[in-house]
This record gives structure tokens, C-alpha cells and sequence, in this order.
């Protein structure tokens, strides 16, 4: 199957520099089994995914963080920028006669200019993905509950191989309440 | 077959026929990033790599680490079967190629321990037959949770159960402490189902956490992100909207704290009056 075309002015975006289908996940699996490949990603992730000859719709997707989209490509979908079709609009204008004439406003009817491209990282480049159905928010959006009483983990160990030697008389000799 | 009888023909240098061995590895939540040195290494090594995992990438590295050893088990999968006879089918496969001579991995995604009722049966049943098995630690749903929750389980305890357990057998559960529910969108729901599960076993979950914790009190949904990149998914609930909510299957169901602890001061004074005695009786014997 042919992967659609699109971009600005019809010519795909990833056209000239398209990878072969599976070099996509290669390079994923090298950054798995590769800690030194995976810090160099990391450092700069646009460098590193040109020399690996990462297509340009390749680089888009992965910088997406839309898992759907990873997802899909990862699975063998080959995804393209949405042609740059021109959206025409009609303009119904009403044009008065001239000044003196008679008669009433007659209807004229032009084109406007055509409306604006979606972003190069909207979802909208992706039609034949599901939008995400879940809205995210932060994470760290709760407070923990602080200790009520701190007592230093170390004292522990410390009561174990001398419990035997400490008189169980002490016990009473202590209030329960501090008094 | 025959390539795994050439496999078990092999013998160990002395004559003897080499026994089969299993280890069982994680690959991670997100597989780039969470996979361990080790891990990779059984998995080179291995005669032949069971896997069963959940994302592409995990798949590729493994049919590219092992390519003639790699064999997946999520074919074992079918909808409406009962999850329980794939975990048994997947265990028989693991330890037919034990016995057939393999040095043989299972790898599972997460951690293989958590939740994973094939790895710990197929090292107990190979154990039981004398063939040498072991478990390496991977990183699971529960460790992404606390790093991306912001969670530390020394602070306010933490208590986990598989959402049916905790539904089912009366599990016991301190509102003062975190608490974890597994598989909160398979809840009720024994059998494997790839469209969605059956949750009409919802209402009784929703009817015990509002026993136990404030009908306004707000807990999270929660999926670690699989591909680096992506953010995990928080939705932030009331236990009334599990009814109503969308459930994925790899949801998570964390609970904050809802309560304050209660502090046991005659036990905190005994501690010190123990402490105390005890210098007292190491002082004594010194002098």
C-alpha cells in the first residue's frame, strides 16, 4: 500500500528521508539494550534519531508523546502528515446598489483565502488514530501524611539481641502516659 | 521441534546429557529504559525465550536478541477463556523445554514476580523436578506508581491486593495506610477478553470501598507509560465514578491515605523504657 502523501504543498514531509519500514523499531530496540545509545538519546534526541536515518514522520511520532500513535506505527500503521488541502470558504456578500439607484442589496458571492494548517504536532495530523479518551493532569497531586512520631529507624535493631537481658519489671516501673 | 531436539541432544562437555535450567526475566514497563543488563545477557544466552509481553518494542528486542529462541506465549490467549488455563498452558510449554534440555527464559513484562502466577509455578514446578530455576527482579506497575505518584510506601504504609481478592475474600484494609488495587478495570472478570471486560461486578467493589473510606475522598486511576516519551495516565476519582467511568484493563486503582494514624503511646513509652534498661544493663556489665 502506498503511504499517502501530504505536507505543505502536497509533497510528504518525510519524503527524501524515508527509512525503511523497520528501521523505526530497530532504533527503539537499540535504545533498549544499549545504555550508551539510550544516554545519547536522551542528551538529544534530534541528533541521535537523524543519524540513525529516522524518518521526519518517524520523528514527530516519537516525540509526540501519544502512545496510541507509537503504538501504531509500531505495529506496522504507516503514518503521513494530512495532505495540505486548501479549505475553501464561501462569502456571501450583500452589495448595496449605488448611491441614488434603486433597488435592494443584491447577494455576491466570492471565495476566501484558505484556512490555516494544523500544527505540525496536532493529533489532527493522525486521523486514523483514536484521540485519547482521558484528559491527563500532573502527577505529585496529593499531599502524604507526615510520620506523627518520628523515632529513628536504628533503635530497632538495637532492642533485639538485648531484649533478653532487660528485667521484665522494668515494664511497670514506666507510665504509659509520660507521668 | 527438531531444532529443540538438536538443542537437548547436546551434552555437557562430559558425556552427559545437559540438564535443562529456567530463568525467568522482566523486561519492564517501558522496555526502553527499564530492561537490565542481566536480563538482556539470559536472554542472548537462552536456548529458547518464552515471552510474553505487551508492546512491540519488548517483542522486537527479544525475536532481535534471540531471533532462532523466541517464541511467544500470548497465542495462548483466547477470547472468553479462562485466564487460569492459559497461565497452565503457558507452564507447561516453559517446562517442556526444560526437560528437553534448554537453558530456557521466560520473560514476562514488569517485574516477572508481581502478579505473574506462570513464572513462580514453572520455577516451583521445575525445582520440584530438579532442574535449577531462578527469578530476576524487573521494575513493575508498582514501582512506576511510586515514582510518578510521588509516593513513598515507608511514609504511610501501603497495602495491595488484586482488585477480585480484595472484593471476594474479605481482605482486611487499614484506611490510615495507602492502599493498591490491581486490575481494577478486570474486576469480576476471570476470563481474557481483548474488547473490554465484563465490570458488572463494579457496584459490590464501589459498596466496599464506601464502607471503608469517604464517599468524597479521591483516589486515582493509574497506567505507568509504556513508550519512552509518554506521560502516565492520573485520573483523579471518586469511588461513585467507577461505575461510570471508562476503565482500561491496565488500570491501577491507588487510594491515598484517609485517615490519620493513631499513635499507640503506651507501647511508644514500654519501647523507651526497653531502650533505656538496656543501657542500663550494658553500663552495669561494663563496669
Amino acid at each position: 500500500m502506498a503511504e499517502p502523501k501530504g505536507g505543505v504543498e502536497g509533497k510528504s514531509v518525510g519524503e527524501g528521508s524515508a527509512a525503511p519500514p523497520d528501521e523505526f523499531r530497530r532504533f527503539l530496540v537499540a535504545l533498549a539494550v544499549d545504555p550508551a545509545k539510550l544516554g545519547a538519546f536522551l542528551k538529544d534526541p534530534d541528533e541521535v534519531m537523524k543519524a540513525a536515518g529516522i524518518s521526519d514522520v518517524d520523528r514527530i511520532i516519537l516525540k509526540s508523546g501519544y502512545p496510541a500513535a507509537i503504538h501504531a506505527r509500531l505495529s506496522g500503521q504507516k503514518l503521513a502528515f494530512t495532505p495540505a488541502v486548501a479549505i475553501p470558504a464561501l462569502v456571501v456578500d450583500l452589495v448595496r446598489p449605488p448611491e441614488g439607484a434603486e433597488g435592494e442589496a443584491q447577494p455576491v458571492v466570492r471565495t476566501s483565502g484558505q484556512w490555516a494548517q494544523p500544527a505540525p504536532w496536532s493529533v489532527a495530523m493522525y486521523p486514523n488514530i483514536p484521540l485519547p479518551i482521558f484528559p491527563q493532569v500532573q502527577p505529585q497531586i496529593f499531599p502524604q501524611v507526615h510520620p506523627q512520631l518520628v523515632i529513628h529507624p536504628q533503635i530497632y535493631p538495637q532492642i533485639h539481641p538485648i531484649f533478653p537481658q532487660v528485667h521484665p519489671l522494668v515494664y511497670p516501673q514506666v507510665s504509659p502516659y509520660g507521668g | 521441534m527438531s531444532s529443540e531436539r538438536d538443542k537437548a541432544s547436546k551434552d555437557d562437555g562430559r558425556g552427559a546429557p545437559r540438564r535443562g535450567s529456567l530463568v525467568v526475566v522482566g523486561t519492564g514497563i517501558r522496555t526502553v529504559g527499564h530492561l537490565t543488563m542481566e536480563a538482556v545477557a539470559w536472554i542472548k544466552q537462552a536456548d529458547k525465550v518464552l515471552y510474553v509481553v505487551g508492546d512491540p518494542i519488548a517483542e522486537a528486542m527479544l525475536k532481535e536478541l534471540n531471533p532462532q529462541g523466541a517464541e511467544s506465549l500470548t497465542v495462548l490467549y483466547a477470547e472468553g477463556k479462562p485466564r487460569i488455563d492459559t497461565y497452565n498452558q503457558m507452564v507447561e510449554r516453559t517446562l517442556a523445554c526444560v526437560r528437553s534440555g534448554m537453558l530456557t527464559c521466560m520473560a514476562c513484562y514488569g517485574h516477572p514476580g508481581v502478579f505473574v502466577y506462570p513464572s513462580h509455578e514453572s520455577i516451583r514446578r521445575a525445582r520440584a523436578e530438579g532442574y535449577a530455576a531462578r527469578m530476576l527482579p524487573g521494575i513493575s506497575a508498582e514501582d512506576c506508581l511510586f515514582a510518578d505518584l510521588g509516593i513513598d510506601p515507608g511514609i504511610s504504609g501501603c497495602q495491595s491486593f488484586e482488585a477480585t481478592d480484595f472484593l471476594l475474600n474479605s481482605r482486611a484494609c487499614d484506611p490510615t495506610s495507602s492502599l493498591v488495587l490491581w486490575q481494577i478495570g478486570v474486576v469480576g472478570d476471570a476470563t481474557f477478553k481483548p474488547m473490554g471486560y465484563d465490570l458488572s461486578a463494579m457496584p459490590l467493589l464501589v459498596e466496599r470501598l464506601l464502607s471503608i473510606y469517604p464517599a468524597t475522598h479521591t483516589m486515582y486511576l493509574y497506567e505507568a507509560a509504556v513508550f519512552h516519551g509518554c506521560e502516565p495516565v492520573i485520573r483523579p476519582i471518586t469511588a461513585h465514578q467507577l461505575t461510570t467511568e471508562p476503565l482500561s484493563a491496565g488500570y491501577t486503582l491507588y487510594i491515598p491515605p484517609a485517615y490519620p494514624r493513631t499513635s499507640d503511646l503506651p507501647t511508644y513509652y514500654r519501647m523507651k523504657a526497653l531502650i533505656a534498661g538496656a543501657k542500663v544493663a550494658s553500663g552495669a556489665a561494663i563496669g
